[in-house]
């Protein structure tokens, strides 16, 4: 082997001082930027990496006035794919395959999904049920990953939902009751401050609760599912059987302005419910306060009721009908075009005569009248939870277009505007010793810690005197049970009502359209519900008492045998 | 290898610990900062936290036994085999071009079913050999520019094409450095230095022109503020892990920055994964660590015995050196980012096997050495031995 002694240079020492000169030099950086420099790095790092989220609190389940959920809380995941992940069309088809065979849909229309994106995590299915999404976990397929939601669910399905409403795909209330009491369901959401990466993603234990959310409360409803069942069960068939094309059907107590039961239809479904459909959005409103029409002889009720609080007339007062009434030289004629020659009071409202209500209407005035609609709450918003509410709208005599006829028409039920759960709640002052209520569809709340706040009754007004009322509910009583055949009078119970056939208004005048309903309530003496029945455009033109009527009865037939009133009445044969 | 022994003719003297036990603090601390910084992108990549962490220990044990070997081993015997060992590595890299695997736009590694290594990492030693061996052999005819200057450049340039063919022009940059000096060190005159100056300065600014992505990276270095989320986000988040360390760290495991916001945050990252965890504490230590292996690993050169020995001695050290400040005066932004792993502590087992084995040599060198009371022939026999039996009792 040869050897070359080294040369004994010192050569090795000038690339050591060129080192250690930049070595220098790195430390002096390193000073700088981790001593002198820190707080401000320390500051950016901490605003480039902190992020907050909201914690979603839990929502507050809907019961009905028994306890039984409507709308509960559950715990659903949201599926998303990451677009890298299925780049590769091999592993793209396996994987989507795998998936759509666990949560359903097709594997292709996942794929189109995933693939129009280059990049992020896309979001394929949204509040698939938690079992399913445990199995997807479990699971494993490439590139699928499974974020906690929360969804809703409706153990009686579609009963009551123009009621209880939903909720959008953020989790707050869209419609009904869930729109309405919203914040109060759905609580306060928490902030959790979370340190994340350079994406956006948290860190794992770089995470603290800055504010835990605080859950919604429970709303207990005034509603009663068997009532609402039967609401809305029989206002479909009416509206089927009477080829209608909407309704409403309420059911309340009259004593406290709690309402058992609010169908009303048009409405939406759960099962079909598809807010991207234009039309489905016209089904979102619960008609029942929202939708105005014009009452029709069902006013006659709350025209008598003022009249003899006024003391103008009494039951018995009589006068002769010549089938029309002379205002303002206007002959206004009774709806059946009929001559009923002397009558009662207690006759005007039997045989709905509309001169009968214009004569009662004239003995008070314009002015008291008017009190009168004021105190039973017309014209104005009854407060109940529901979204959407409208006043209802008629001419005032202080109006500048004001006219006697406008009077003489009111009397009964036309050229005035109200909402089908105004139109009960009024009704509900007439005949329950004439205080008029707030009408409520919560009976109370749950709060979080399990405190019980109730939803007390309110008393709006005193419309009339108890005695005054009295004495209607045995007019009302003669009009359902007049001595002979009656389509509305019950076969168990005893009962009051009155039924309105109204045109519905167009612009200058009327067309042939109607509207067939009936109010009416039982037990007479002491009445437990309060029963509103609506049928709008009945193509086979009956009126409230032939369309309406028969559904009243029936609905009170059933309602008060469920809520343990004993029948007063044997059955008669033959109906 | 052939294990040493004493013979009459020549005998290894006393290790330099020292270069062992900087190498291995700075392993141990490669290790864990290893785990730390890729823990994320291991999750992310593998779903296993500790993918990088298995493998880096795993090439570690490796290198170890390689270190263990090369300080047993004369290191004349590479001297012999150097030809073989350089037409062994250009055949590893020719291979790499025609079949080797993929990643990040760069074909850089010889697969072998799991195993994969990068030839170019083990070059870097291969080349030291060759060229140590060629200048000794030399001798002092490498100061004439037609038979020093010309066949070194075509030499090292020859290598460096191929690595940059990968591409990689990190390594072949630290290639470049490494063996200039080595060409000083062997006697190169001033002019040849001089004239070798002006050629890499002109070849690293057609390399840098050719590529678009090396000249962003240049004005990221710039002015990486312009553009902070693109070409600068690098930069300025290397900057920003460091400053966020400050004097102390945020404590071991809890960088920030690792969570991608440091790109590449275990292999050319680490340093600053390391700055904001350990602190100024952390960064200063592994600096002066790193100066102190290069005092060591020069003044092996310096005592050499043997041409060789101090060329291959230079060598190494240079290369050890070089690299980790290319790779920490880019994170500081004092340069710009090359791409270079830091020597020890980024990820890479291919790398930190070829350094630990290169350690080995340059400890063997260093048992030669004219304090070390070894010897390579009876000429150079300290002249009393009792001397040295009294240095070393037992």
């Amino acid at each position: 082997m040869a050897f070359e002694p080294a040369q004994r240079t010192g050569r090795v020492w000038l690339p050591a001082a060129g080192f250690g000169l930049f070595g220098l030099l790195v430390l002096a950086r390193l000073v700088q930027l981790q001593v002198l420099d820190h707080p401000e790095f320390a500051a950016k790092a901490a605003s480039e990496m902190v992020a907050a989220d909201t914690l979603y609190a839990r929502r507050g389940a809907i019961l009905d006035r028994n306890g039984h959920p409507l709308a509960l809380t559950v715990d659903t995941w949201d599926v998303y794919v990451s677009a890298r992940a299925w780049r590769n069309e091999s592993a793209a088809v396996r994987a989507s395959e795998a998936l759509a065979k666990a949560i359903g849909g097709d594997a292709f229309t996942i794929r189109q999904r995933v693939r129009e994106h280059e990049s992020g995590d896309i979001l394929v299915a949204r509040d698939i049920p938690f079992e399913v999404g445990r199995e997807l976990e479990r699971q494993g397929i490439p590139g699928v990953t499974l974020l906690p939601n929360i969804g809703r669910a409706h153990p009686e399905g579609d009963l009551g939902a123009s009621v209880i409403g939903f909720i959008g795909a953020d989790n707050s209330g869209l419609a009904g009751i869930e729109a309405a009491l919203d914040s109060l369901l759905g609580g306060t959401p928490g902030r959790a401050i979370f340190e994340r990466d350079s994406a956006g993603r948290p860190i794992p234990l770089g995470r603290y609760v800055a504010r835990q959310p605080v859950p919604g409360a429970d709303v207990v409803l005034t509603i009663d599912r068997r009532l609402q069942e039967l609401a809305e069960r029989e206002l479909r068939n009416a509206i089927e059987e009477h080829r209608a094309t909407g309704g409403a059907l309420i059911i309340m107590d009259p004593n406290t302005g709690e309402i058992l039961a609010l169908a009303s239809e048009p409405s939406f479904r759960y099962s079909t419910l598809d807010l991207s459909r234009e039309d489905q959005l016209e089904l979102l409103r619960n008609r029942a306060v929202t939708d105005l029409y014009e009452p029709g002889s069902v006013m006659k009720v709350i025209t008598a009721a003022a009249a003899l609080d006024a003391g103008v007339v009494t039951p018995n007062t009589s006068y002769v009908d010549t089938g029309v009434a002379w205002v303002a030289g206007v002959p206004i004629r009774n709806w059946d075009y009929n001559v009923y020659g002397t009558q009662t009071m207690t006759g005007v409202l039997q045989h709905s005569i509309n001169t009968g209500a214009i004569f009662m209407a004239e003995r008070l005035g314009a002015e008291r009248f008017h009190q009168y609609l004021d105190a039973f709450g017309f014209g104005r918003r009854t407060g109940v939870e529901l979204q959407g509410e409208t006043p209802g709208i008629f001419r005032r005599p202080s109006d500048p277009d004001w006219s006697p006829v406008d009077l003489a028409t009111q009397s009964f039920g036309q050229a005035i505007s109200v909402t089908p759960l105004q139109m009960a709640v009024a009704f509900a002052a007439a005949i329950n010793g004439g205080r008029l209520l707030e009408p409520h569809v919560v009976r109370g709340y749950v709060l979080p810690d399990g405190t019980w706040r109730p939803v007390e009754p309110k008393v709006i007004d005193q419309a009339i005197s108890p005695q005054t009322s009295a004495t209607l509910r045995q007019m009302l009583g003669a009009v359902v049970d007049p001595g002979w055949y009656h389509p509305a009078n019950p076969r168990y119970y005893t009962a009051g009502g009155k039924s309105g056939t109204a045109n519905v208004p167009v612009v200058n005048g009327y067309n042939d359209r109607q509207i067939a309903s009936f109010v009416g309530f039982a037990p007479l003496q002491n009445p437990r519900i309060l029963v509103m029945v609506k049928l709008d455009d009945n193509a086979d033109l009956q009126t409230g008492t032939q369309a309406a009527g028969p559904v009243f009865a029936r609905v009170v037939d059933e309602a008060l045998r469920y809520l343990g009133v004993p029948p007063e009445k044997e059955p008669e044969g033959g109906r | 290898m052939t294990a040493i022994e004493r013979t009459g003719e020549w005998r290894p003297g006393r290790p330099e610990y020292a270069i062992v036990v900087v190498a291995g603090v700075l392993t141990a601390l490669g290790l864990v900062m290893v785990y730390s910084s890729s823990f994320v992108i291991g999750l992310a990549r593998f779903g296993d936290g500790q993918y990088y962490a298995v493998r880096q220990a795993m090439w570690a044990a490796l290198g170890l036994v390689l270190m263990v070997a090369a300080m047993r081993t004369d290191y004349r015997v590479y001297r012999t085999l150097a030809l073989p060992i350089m037409g062994g590595t250009i055949a590893a890299l020719l291979a790499v071009l025609l079949a080797g695997q993929e990643a990040g736009g760069a074909k850089r590694w010889l697969g072998f079913g799991e195993f994969s290594v990068q030839p170019a990492e083990f070059a870097k030693l291969t080349v030291i050999i060759y060229v140590a061996a060629w200048l000794a052999a030399k001798g002092s005819s490498i100061r004439s520019m037609q038979n020093g200057l010309l066949p070194f450049v075509f030499i090292v340039g020859g290598v460096g094409v191929l690595i940059m063919m990968q591409p990689n022009l990190g390594t072949t940059a630290i290639i470049v450095i490494t063996t200039v000096v080595m060409f000083w060190v062997a006697g190169a005159t001033l002019a040849q230095m001089a004239t070798l100056g002006a050629t890499v300065v002109a070849a690293l600014a057609f390399l840098a022109t050719t590529e678009g992505y090396r000249m962003n990276r240049i004005l990221a270095f710039l002015d990486a503020e312009r553009d902070p989320l693109g070409h600068g986000f690098q930069t300025l988040q290397a900057l920003i892990a460091l400053g966020n360390g400050g004097p102390t760290g945020v404590g071991l495991g809890a960088s920030r920055g690792k969570f991608f916001y440091i790109p590449e945050s275990h292999t050319d990252g680490v340093f600053a994964v390391l700055g904001e965890e350990l602190g100024l504490v952390g960064t200063a230590s592994v600096l002066l660590l790193l100066l102190l292996l290069m005092v060591l690993g020069y003044q092996a050169a310096r005592r050499a015995r043997d041409q060789f020995g101090l060329l291959v001695a230079t060598g190494i050290t240079t290369w050890l050196t070089a690299q980790a400040l290319v790779n920490i005066g880019g994170i500081v932004r004092l340069i710009p980012l090359t791409g270079v792993p830091l020597p020890f502590l980024s990820y890479g087992g291919s790398a930190l096997a070829a350094e630990l084995l290169a350690l080995g040599v340059l400890v063997n060198i260093s048992r030669f050495g004219r304090d070390r009371g070894g010897y390579l022939d009876r000429e150079h026999e300290p002249t009393s031995r009792r001397q040295v039996i009294r240095r070393r009792p037992g």
